[in-house]
Formats: C-alpha cells, sequence, structure tokens
C-alpha cells in the first residue's frame, strides 16, 4: 500500500514542474521516495493546454477560441535510496511546444529541465503506527536549457521550455498516514538574465484506497512567484492554485500506472499568471527494499 | 473519513474566502481600451506634434493589428518614428512592428503582434537624428 501511495503522490506532483513554466514555480516535493524502495524509475508525458492569464485584480483574461498553446513534456526521472535516511534524485524533461495565433504557427522543442536533488528524513516512522508522522528535508537544483521571458527568440515565445532559469528549491515534506504536506522556497541566484529573487509553494495531497490495487488522490497547490528583474525589465510577481486528481493502478508489485488532471482555473484566486489544464500519463517501476 | 470531509469542507472554505476563482472571475470586454478609441486626435506630450491614429485593423488576439498614422504638419526631414508594444505587468514586448513612411506626414503600422490576452501599451517615439525625443503611449486591453 506505501508503495502505491508514494507512486500516485509522485506522479500527481508530477506536472506542476511545469505548472508555471515561463516563470518558475511549481513543487519539487514530487521527487521524493515515501515508499520503502530501493530505486525508482518514472518515466511520464504531461499534455497541458494554456487558455488564458489573470491580471493583477485577478480577473481571467480567456484566450481566443482561435488560438492554442499546447505543451507536451516527457519526463525520465530516477530515485535512489542511498542509506536508511538518505536518498537522491534526478529528473530530465523534453518539452516540446505548438502555438497557433494572429494567423500564425510556431513550434519548438528541447530540453526542459535537469533537476538533481537529495532528501533526508528527518524524522522517521519505522515501526509503521499510522498516525506517527515523518518529516523529509531536501534540497534540489534546477539547471535550465529552455529560455525565459527575459531572453525569449521566438515571436509566440515557443522558446520558453521548463523553469527557464537556474534554481534551488529546499522542500520540506510533513507524512501522516494517507495525508501529505509540503513547503518549498525556492531561491533564484544572480544569473545572466536574471536579478536574484525568490518563489514559494505548498500543497497538500489526500489519498484514497479502494484496494491494494487501485488508489485515488488528489492534491492542492499554492505557488507565489516573486517579482523578477532583469535590466530595465520587470516580471511581476503572481500567484496560482492548481488543483490535480487522478487514479493510480498497481498493475504489479513493481509497476504502477498513473493518470492524473490539473486546472489552475477552479479554485482560489490567481494574479498574473497563466491558465491551463493539463492530463498526464506515466509509469513508474520500483525496486522494493 | 469523517475527518477528511472536515478538512476538505474547510479548505473549500478557507480558498472560497480567499477571492474569486479564475473560472467565476472573467474579464468580458475583450477590449477595454484601443487607444482611447478606434479613430482618435492625439500629439507627442513635449513636441506638441499633432496626428490621428485610425486603426485598420483594430487589436486583437485572432490576427495582426495596422494603423495609420497622419500628422496635421509635416515631419522635419531628419525626423521619423518607431512603434513597439510592451506588456508592463509581464515585463515583455512581442514581434517588431513594421513602419512605412508614406510621406513626412503619413505612416503605416502593421504586424502589431498581440500575442496573448493581458494590458498592452503601444508606445509611439518620435526620433530626430536616430534618437528618442519624445514619446507617446496609450494603453489597450485585450
Amino acid at each position: 500500500m506505501a508503495k502505491i501511495y508514494s507512486v500516485i503522490i509522485g506522479m500527481l506532483l508530477m506536472g506542476e514542474t511545469y505548472a508555471a513554466s515561463c516563470c518558475g514555480g511549481g513543487q519539487s516535493a514530487s521527487s521524493l521516495m515515501i515508499a520503502d524502495h530501493e530505486q525508482e524509475w518514472t518515466i511520464s508525458t504531461v499534455l497541458r493546454s494554456d487558455i488564458g492569464q489573470t491580471n493583477n485584480n485577478g480577473q481571467a483574461l480567456m484566450d481566443g477560441a482561435n488560438n492554442k498553446d499546447h505543451t507536451f513534456t516527457t519526463s525520465v526521472e530516477y530515485k535512489k535510496l542511498l542509506s536508511s535516511r538518505l536518498q537522491a534524485n534526478a529528473n530530465i524533461s523534453f518539452v516540446q511546444k505548438e502555438s497557433s495565433r494572429l494567423g500564425k504557427k510556431e513550434s519548438s522543442e528541447g530540453f526542459g529541465d535537469l533537476a538533481l536533488g537529495g532528501f533526508y528524513e528527518v524524522l522517521t516512522n519505522y515501526s509503521y503506527r499510522p498516525f506517527q508522522p515523518r518529516i523529509f528535508s531536501g534540497l534540489k537544483f534546477v539547471v535550465p536549457f529552455g529560455d525565459n521571458n527575459f531572453n525569449s527568440r521566438k515571436e509566440l515565445r515557443t522558446d520558453l521550455r521548463g523553469t527557464g532559469y537556474y534554481k534551488i528549491d529546499l522542500p520540506n515534506v510533513f507524512v501522516i498516514n494517507a495525508w501529505k504536506f509540503s513547503i518549498t522556497p525556492q531561491y533564484f541566484p544572480d544569473q545572466k538574465y536574471l536579478d536574484p529573487t525568490y518563489a514559494f509553494a505548498t500543497a497538500g495531497t489526500y489519498t484514497y484506497s479502494f484496494n491494494d490495487q487501485f488508489d485515488l488522490s488528489s492534491t492542492l497547490q499554492w505557488s507565489y512567484l516573486a517579482k523578477k528583474r532583469h535590466q530595465n525589465q520587470t516580471l511581476v510577481s503572481g500567484q496560482y492554485w492548481e488543483v490535480s486528481i487522478g487514479p493510480a493502478w498497481m498493475i504489479t508489485k513493481s509497476t504502477a500506472l498513473n493518470l492524473s488532471y490539473s486546472d489552475s482555473t477552479l479554485i482560489g484566486i490567481s494574479r498574473n499568471s497563466a491558465l491551463y489544464r493539463s492530463v498526464s500519463l506515466g509509469m513508474t517501476w520500483s525496486e522494493l527494499l | 473519513m469523517r475527518y477528511t470531509t472536515i478538512v476538505i469542507i474547510f479548505l473549500t472554505s478557507l480558498l472560497s474566502s480567499c477571492g474569486k476563482s479564475p473560472l467565476l472571475n472573467k474579464l468580458e470586454n475583450n477590449i477595454q481600451e484601443v487607444a482611447g478609441s478606434v479613430s482618435l486626435n492625439e500629439n507627442f506630450p513635449h513636441s506638441s506634434a499633432e496626428f490621428s491614429l485610425s486603426w485598420t485593423t483594430p487589436p486583437s488576439l485572432d490576427i495582426m493589428g495596422s494603423f495609420v498614422l497622419k500628422f496635421t504638419t509635416p515631419l522635419k526631414d531628419n525626423q521619423t518614428l518607431n512603434a513597439f508594444i510592451w506588456m508592463p505587468e509581464m515585463g515583455h514586448g512581442s514581434s517588431p512592428i513594421e513602419i512605412v513612411q508614406m510621406n513626412l506626414s503619413h505612416f503605416n503600422f502593421s504586424e502589431v503582434a498581440f500575442i496573448m490576452p493581458g494590458l498592452w501599451v503601444l508606445h509611439i517615439e518620435l526620433l530626430e537624428n536616430n534618437q528618442v525625443v519624445d514619446e507617446w503611449q496609450k494603453s489597450i486591453v485585450l
């Protein structure tokens, strides 16, 4: 049960890495391996459709019916237990974008982000007591391959892939029973196209188990993106809420299939952020301890 | 299960109290302001050069915009114009606007690409010997 629980949470949060693809933000708690696994491989595909954005007053400006902004993200992630409390992870994504508006069509593809990180289990629950919490603290470095808003060279900005900036995440995850909460401060160091700034993300996930093979999870995430500057250009601060829901199916003891739907239009106020809907499909292979 | 329901109801109530979700807070007017109106008479703030601006293809997310700018008094030989659009809230612009000078008082602007919804500012710069000496701007919300 713990295995499928870990897998489904990871998959549900997977799409959030690209939740604000132009501006950073998102979660890194998805890279945590909660179950008793020696290692995990995950491959996933996320199809995201951008349908508008919100202004500073929280009003939604929906895109025209003839316009399209689609992003396909394929990610491969590897997680490895290094000791009883320490684990490492690596993730690479390949992003394909298609956009059509103003009578123009544009597409672009390439690597999105490379992320390298690790977690340390600060508070353990070796006795498997159902209501004893576990706490994990981590560190993650994000290396971007895509462009960002300050150096985009494409008319319809299809070269904005992934985070777009070098970033350091400090995820903290609290797990108790079927609940999982995460708080992730994120720091953007001084770099070629960005003055130093920060972001913040927090999320809560609940997983309901129908039986040993089939679970349903729902996640609520809030992200805040601080003001970003480069030379005389400024990107104002923004925030958005994302709701995700999806089932997971344990095909064998070591293989799970996951499906998830995410939406940033449904709940909570959003400011200066993209409005999107996404569907993700993933497969995880794990080796038990 | 009872505690879970209570927590979900609590979170939903908390979120609802934070403000309207984007789904319930749509900005219905597609174009709030198009440079004052589709056709208007303006002047540069410092040089007082008067002109009229008429959108031949109004700002839209579906098709490239274009407009004509005519001065009441012709510009000097060493004067010319530059134009660009900018999203102040997002911190970026769009692809270059094509400018064709018909004569010293008549300019055609085309390929004005409003690539996403939101607040845009149209900037028109007056250049003298290739140096910006004056600037006029209007906001456009799509």
